[in-house]
Formats: C-alpha cells, structure tokens, sequence
C-alpha cells in the first residue's frame, strides 16, 4: 500500500485531479439540482383571456403574488399559441392561462379553472414548477372575495388549477434521459480512448514511430482526433437506436440536426480531450484527466434539463 | 569522400545540463558506423537529433546533405531508426504494422503489399504475418522491427542497440542482417553495449563520454593509436572503469 501511495503522490498530475475533482462534484451537487429553494424569477408566461375586470384583476393579483416572493417573474402575452411557443423556445417555464369567463365562473359556481402548461421534459424541475404555481395560485384565492364583494358572493373562492403537458403524451422518464445519454455515450466514447492515444503511444514509445515519419504534426492530431469521433458517434448512434427499440422512445425534431449538432459537440469535445491528455505523459494521469471531464457531464446532461435540443411540436 | 551524415559542432542542452557537447562526426555513405558509450554519454539524444525529434541547442547536421533544422521532412523520409523500444502496435499484425508504417511514409499503394511480403520473407516470418505481433516473442518482434524500418526504402538506417535482450541465434541474425544492409548500399549506424560487436560489424567508431566525443576513427587505427588489444579495452581506457549512475533529465529537474 504503501509503495502505490507513493507512486501515486509523486506524480503531480495524478495528485491535482484527486484534489480537484471532489470539489467540482461538490459545487456541482450543491448548485445543479433545482430545489424550492432554489427556484427565483423563473419566467413564466401569463394569458389572461378574460377581459373582465375580475379576471384582469386575478390575473394582475397571480403576477403581482409570484413577483413578490420573487419565484417567478410573470410576462404577459396576449395569445395562448404565443405563450407556447416562448415555451417551446425554452424562454419560459410554463404558461399560466386564465380562460375566458373566469370571472363569470368564479361568481356562479365560487370556483374556476386555471389552465397551466409546463414542458415535462425535465420532471425534476417540472415538479418544483408545478409546486411554486399551486403556491402562488392558493395565495391569491382567500383575498378574491374580500377582494370583489360584490363580484363574488361566496366566501371561500377558489382556482382550482389543471395541469398539463406541452407534449401530447406525458414523456416517460427514459425519454428525458435518452438524449443525454445519447449526448453522453457518444462524449464517453470519444474521450474514453483519447487517453490511449497520446499517453499511451508516449509511453510505449510507438508515438516515436509517427514524430519521425514525414507528416505534419497536424495530420497526427486530425487523424487520432477523428478516429476517437468516429468511435464516440457509434456509441451514441447504439445508444439512440437501442433507446427507441427496447424503450419507445419518441424522437420529436430533426433527427438530421440532432446528428450534426450532436457530431459538433463530440469534435468539441475530442479537442478538449487532445489538449488535456498532451500535457500528461502517463495513461492514467490522462485517464484521470479524462474522468473529471466526463463525470460531472453525467449530471449536466444525464439528469439535468437539456436546453440544447430543440423540440418541435 | 561522400558522407551519409555530417555534423557540425552539434549541441544539445537541456535546461543547462549538457548532454551533446560539441559533436562533430562525418559518417561515409555505404558504411557501418559504430557510436559507442556509457550510459548516459548523450548517444540517444545525438540520435534523437539526426533523426529529427529533437532540435539541437547550437551546431549543424546534415543528413544525405540536408539540413535537420531547415529540411525535417526530406529527413525524415531518408532515415529510420530502430529503437530499444519497439515501434510496433501490438495489437496488430506483423503485415497491418509494415503497412501502417508504409502508408505513414508515402509508399506507393500498389507495391506496398508486395513490399511488405517481401521483406516478412527476409526475415523467416512469411508464416506468421497475419497473427499479432503482440504474441510474439522477443526476437520476431525485433525481426519486424528491423524491416518496419525498411519498409520506405530509408538511405540510412540508425539502429540503437539492436541485439539487447535477443537469444544467441537472434543476435546472430541481426548481425548478418546489418552486413546485408551495409551490401545493399545502405549507411548504417549502430549503437551498442557489445564491444565485441562492435568489432565485427563497425568500420569506424565514435567513443562518447559526457555529451562529447573522446575518440573517432576505424577500429584498429584506434587500438593502434591508444595501445590497447581490443575495442573494450579501448573504451574502458577512454572511458574509465567507474560505474556510471545516470537519471532521467526529467528526474534531475525534479531535484533528484
């Protein structure tokens, strides 16, 4: 034990990335994950289709109310198609919609529906969403009678609130998780023989064998870069052909424009790698070097929401 | 008088620690030159130099009449190197190797395969080209190392200690290779431990000791010159009988 701590202190590379990667995972753990307590002036989409002047009021009550406690920040929009498509673009959160006859509903039966939309795709904060709009919505009903006396005769007014999707089925949990593992399969695959490489052939001695050959420096690179592509886009297409075999998943989009944006990403990345793993001589300083780059992705786009991939209703 | 590689008071410091100290050499097209010394005498990196992997601090060197400093790429396309440590993947098969490294250098595709053929049948391995050189033993490995090297049809040919760790018949082998090559037409230079090697195969020798060398010229000239009986003898008198302990430059910069 003794003598692998040993070889393991002395080589410096090794002792930075243990150091450092505990505290990425720890500002990642602590700052990633959305809680209620971490929810503040998320923007959500306001249409109040009731023209009348309780329903002007609720709705300037239900923005005034989110704006106070500083949960979300409520943008009115005049049509519900304009609301959703700010939604789809990823600009807001959800769409909170007061139908038209709010008003008159609320005089006759003491109750009416408030329609919110959210975009499901990432339940985790989906459900914190979900939970702050109900909030909101349940502060603001005691104060509508004593607000509108005359209006609302009942005592105990309430909006009762119907959720639903943007998508036309609610997406199953492996659909939210498919496309960053497609996303991360195809980065793993890429990075996880970038390590071998570089390092490797250091160590072996065989990169000699290409430093000596009349070739550019640069056609190395291009070449081992492109190799460690090629490997990355067979992870990820095994993973996206799996997904929808064994998993229905649904694909919503250009499958073209998922392929290139994806194809960019794993270039992106296998540069990244290049340059890390050059610095390092040893295969598992590289290796290591390479696991603090993929494990925090794990998270990122694993379980967190994916604000890179465009979904076209 | 025609010269494969000439050099010109060629210098290679590493962050202040000499390790070529002013070497000028001139090595005769067609022949087998030997560059003997200690561990740590600066042999490797003055290869590493004329090989291109490595730029020299100050000095000059020519290869074939070019320049490594201004001219790499001609360089590197007349001369090859067999290393201590084997240039081959071991994953891959003897014939995939000579082909890799026959691509690497702009052999033609068409006579590639044939090349290749012919060179796995110079050394006895015709039989074994499509199994991985990985599973090979210590002296096949060395066998395709040798001819991976001639694949591209170098000039000349640096081979730095070739016989370490082979087999008696192995070294036997290598040895008439290297006087096959030196018929073919080819300059040859070799570094080795083994005097007596040395002896059979070299038509001049270089002695180097500390970056620098101490004494140049054809084998009996030598012995003549410093009155001694055979090659060792000669080195250990220029030399000394000291063990020499030598540590990594990246080692030293460490502090060690």
């Amino acid at each position: 034990m003794g003598k692998d701590l040993t070889e393991f202190y002395r080589i410096k590379a090794r002792l930075v990335t243990m150091i450092l990667l505990p505290i990425i995972l720890m500002l990642l753990f602590g700052y990633m994950f959305p809680s209620s307590g971490s929810i503040n002036h998320v923007p959500i989409a306001v249409v109040n289709q009731d023209q009348s002047t309780t329903g002007v009021a609720i709705a300037g009550s239900f923005i005034y109310a989110a704006q106070s406690s500083a949960l979300f920040n409520g943008i009115s929009y005049t049509s519900i198609s304009l609301a959703e498509n700010q939604l789809i673009e990823g600009n807001v959160y959800g769409v909170v919609i007061f139908n038209q006859g709010l008003g008159q509903q609320l005089q006759t039966d003491g109750q009416a529906d408030v329609q919110v939309i959210l975009d499901q795709l990432n339940p985790t904060l989906d459900q914190v969403v979900r939970g702050e709009i109900t909030q909101v919505i349940s502060s603001i009903s005691p104060e509508l009678a004593p607000e509108f006396p005359n209006e609302i005769p009942n005592t105990s007014p309430s909006l009762n609130i119907q959720f639903q999707g943007l998508l036309p089925t609610a997406p199953s949990s492996f659909e939210f998780l498919a496309p960053g593992m497609i996303a991360l399969s195809l980065i793993i695959g890429g990075l996880s023989g970038l390590a071998m490489t570089f390092s490797r052939e250091r160590e072996l001695g065989t990169l000699d064998g290409l430093l000596m050959a009349p070739i550019s420096r640069i056609s190395i690179i291009l070449g081992k870069g492109f190799a460690q592509v090629v490997r990355g886009m067979m992870s990820g297409i095994i993973v996206f052909v799996l997904s929808i075999i064994l998993f229905g998943v649904h694909v919503y989009g250009n499958v073209l424009l998922m392929a290139l944006v994806l194809s960019l990403g794993v270039v992106s990345f296998t540069g990244l790698g290049t340059l890390a793993t050059s610095f390092v001589s040893e295969q598992e300083s590289a290796q290591l070097i390479m696991f603090m780059i993929q494990f925090p992705m794990v998270f990122k786009w694993y379980l967190v929401p994916f604000n890179s991939i465009t979904v076209v209703a | 008088m025609s010269y494969s590689i000439n050099t010109q008071g060629l210098t290679k410091s590493f962050k202040g620690l000499l390790a070529v100290n002013n070497v000028s050499i001139s090595v005769k097209r067609g022949s087998v030159f030997g560059l003997l010394g200690p561990n740590g005498a600066g042999k490797s990196t003055l290869l590493r130099m004329l090989c291109t992997l490595l730029r020299p601090t100050s000095g000059k060197a020519f290869v074939e009449g070019y320049d490594i400093e201004k001219q790499t790429n001609e360089v590197r396309k007349i001369i090859e190197v067999v290393q201590e440590k084997l240039l081959l993947y071991s994953v891959l098969t003897a014939k995939e190797n000579l082909e890799f490294f026959g691509q690497l250098y702009g052999v033609d595709s068409s006579i590639l395969k044939e090349k290749v053929n012919v060179l796995l049948e110079d050394v006895k391995l015709s039989s074994v080209k499509d199994i991985p050189v990985g599973t090979f033993s210590t002296g096949m490995r060395q066998r395709v190392n040798i001819v991976r090297a001639l694949i591209h049809d170098p000039k000349i040919v640096i081979l730095d200690e070739p016989t370490n760790g082979l087999d008696p018949q192995s070294v036997r082998w290598v040895r008439d290779y290297i006087k096959d090559l030196k018929n073919r037409g080819l300059t040859v230079l070799i570094t080795t431990h083994d005097m007596q090697e040395a002896e059979e195969l070299a038509e001049e020798l270089a002695i180097m000791d500390r970056g620098g060398v101490l004494a140049i010229g054809k084998s009996q000239e030598l012995k003549a010159k410093y009155n001694v009986k055979n090659i060792e003898e000669l080195f250990l008198t220029l030399t000394g009988r000291e063990l020499r302990d030598s540590i990594s430059r990246r080692l030293r910069r460490r502090g060690w």
